[in-house]
Order: C-alpha cells, then sequence, then structure tokens
C-alpha cells in the first residue's frame, strides 16, 4: 500500500465516520425521548356535560 | 524477567525514514493522512458521543417543556371538569337510570307491567333478550338489551302506553309496532305487538 492509497483510506474513514455522525444525531432529533405513558397523560380532556340532556332526564317518567 | 531494549533500534528506524522524511511530498501526505486518522478516531470515540448526548438532551428539554404546558393545560382542565361535576352531581341517578352499567332486566320487565298497569292493557307475552347477570368489564361502548311484548288494549290506551314508553326514562328504542285486532273477543280491542331494545354502558 502506497502513501496515495492511504491517504485515500483516510479521507474515505473520515467521510465514514462524519457520516455516520451526522445520521446518529438525525436519528436523535426524531426519536422522542417521552414514554407512550406520559403521551396517553396528555391527551386532552373535555370539561363539559351536556345540561340539556340531564333537563331532558328530569322531564321523563320513572 | 527484563527486557532489554536495543539502543540501536533508534538509530536504525531513523536511518531508514530519513530518506522519506526529506521528501516534502511525503510529509505532506503523511500529516493529510494523521489528520484524517485522528479526525477520523476523535469524531468516532469524542465527538459522536458528545454531539448525541447534547442533541438528545435538548430535545428533551423542548419536549419535557412541551408537555409541562400540556400537563398544566390537563390539570386546569380536570378543575374545570370537577366544577362541571359537582353541579350534575345531583343528576348522576337520573343518569344511572336512563343508562346503567348493567342490563337492569327486571327493572325493565317492572318498567313495561308498571306501563301497562298505568294505561290500562294487558301484556300478553314478554321476551327479553338473553344477557349477562354477572358484572360487566368496562367497555365505555352502548350495549343493547332487547325486549318483544304483546299487549291487548283499546287504541286509546296502547296509543297512551306507546306514550309512556317514548317517555320513559331508561332510554329505548322501538324497533317495529305491529297492529292487529283482537279476535278472540268481540270488543274493538287491538293487539299490539313492539319490538324494541334499550341500552346499557358497563
Amino acid at each position: 500500500m502506497n502513501r496515495k492509497e492511504l491517504t485515500i483510506l483516510s479521507i474515505i474513514t473520515f467521510i465514514t465516520v462524519t457520516v455516520w455522525i451526522i445520521l446518529g444525531i438525525y436519528h436523535t432529533k426524531i426519536n422522542s425521548s417521552i414514554e407512550g405513558i406520559q403521551l396517553k397523560n396528555t391527551t386532552p380532556l373535555t370539561a363539559s356535560f351536556d345540561n340539556d340532556i340531564i333537563k331532558e332526564l328530569e322531564k321523563r317518567e320513572e | 524477567m527484563k527486557y532489554k531494549i536495543n539502543p540501536h533500534i533508534f538509530s536504525h528506524t531513523y536511518k531508514r525514514i530519513k530518506p522519506l522524511i526529506r521528501s516534502k511530498k511525503t510529509i505532506s501526505f503523511f500529516s493529510l493522512t494523521a489528520t484524517f486518522l485522528s479526525l477520523s478516531f476523535f469524531g468516532l470515540f469524542a465527538i459522536r458521543p458528545a454531539l448525541i448526548t447534547a442533541v438528545s438532551l435538548v430535545k428533551s428539554v423542548s419536549e419535557l417543556k412541551e408537555i409541562n404546558n400540556t400537563y398544566e393545560a390537563k390539570i386546569n382542565s380536570i378543575i374545570k371538569a370537577q366544577n362541571e361535576y359537582e353541579k350534575i352531581r345531583g343528576a348522576l341517578p337520573l343518569i344511572e337510570k336512563a343508562l346503567p352499567v348493567n342490563p337492569s332486566f327486571p327493572k325493565v320487565a317492572i318498567g313495561l307491567e308498571d306501563f301497562a298497569k298505568k294505561s290500562t292493557i294487558e301484556i300478553e307475552q314478554l321476551h327479553i333478550d338473553n344477557v349477562s347477570i354477572s358484572n360487566l368489564p368496562h367497555t365505555g361502548k352502548l350495549q343493547r338489551l332487547g325486549y318483544a311484548l304483546i299487549v291487548s288494549g283499546d287504541y286509546e290506551s296502547i296509543s297512551n302506553y306507546i306514550l309512556h314508553l317514548l317517555n320513559w326514562i331508561r332510554i329505548t328504542s322501538i324497533d317495529s309496532l305491529n297492529y292487529s285486532s283482537d279476535n278472540s273477543t268481540d270488543s274493538a280491542n287491538l293487539r299490539l305487538t313492539i319490538k324494541g331494545y334499550t341500552f346499557y354502558e358497563p
């Protein structure tokens, strides 16, 4: 292996490592660190009751 | 065991690489190769883990801030829901009667009989679908409890009975009504076949 081949090999190694670093960062960015349970707990809650239905029920006979 | 270093090894090595060092081109290639290799080495073992840790921490901070805001919004909506719940607490038995958590088929039968008495009609047949009497696991889905009954009486009483059914607190839906004249007697009585269903939510 002469000096030119050695330099090319080192450049290829450097490019591979750089791409690996970039892919690693990208992977970290797109993957969420939040667990499923936390996401489940943050589902919105509707805090309203249909009072008209309750009034309608009050009018009905038992 | 002692390892003795040959004192001439360095001079031999120097003599061998001396011609190479003299060439500027070789030095350039060597420095370039050494630079890339060292960058690759540190990139692999130092820069990559540090960058990934930094990026994941920054991302976690932004995500946790977002979750914190969502939790605060949810806490507010829970407080609001609690206030709303207190307002309708008195009406909860009504909701339980309208939509019980179990089939409560005896109540269905009693209700149908009570309305028959009130409307002065006679129940000839009453059939209620098979249901499980054990407590069902919570599904949050409406379940149907079907029933079919044959009643007889005059037109006005039967109409009254249907009105009672439609105004019943136990929510019921009528699938079909089938009128026929009661041939067994000479009176103007009618025979009505009702098929319907009521609901429960386990």
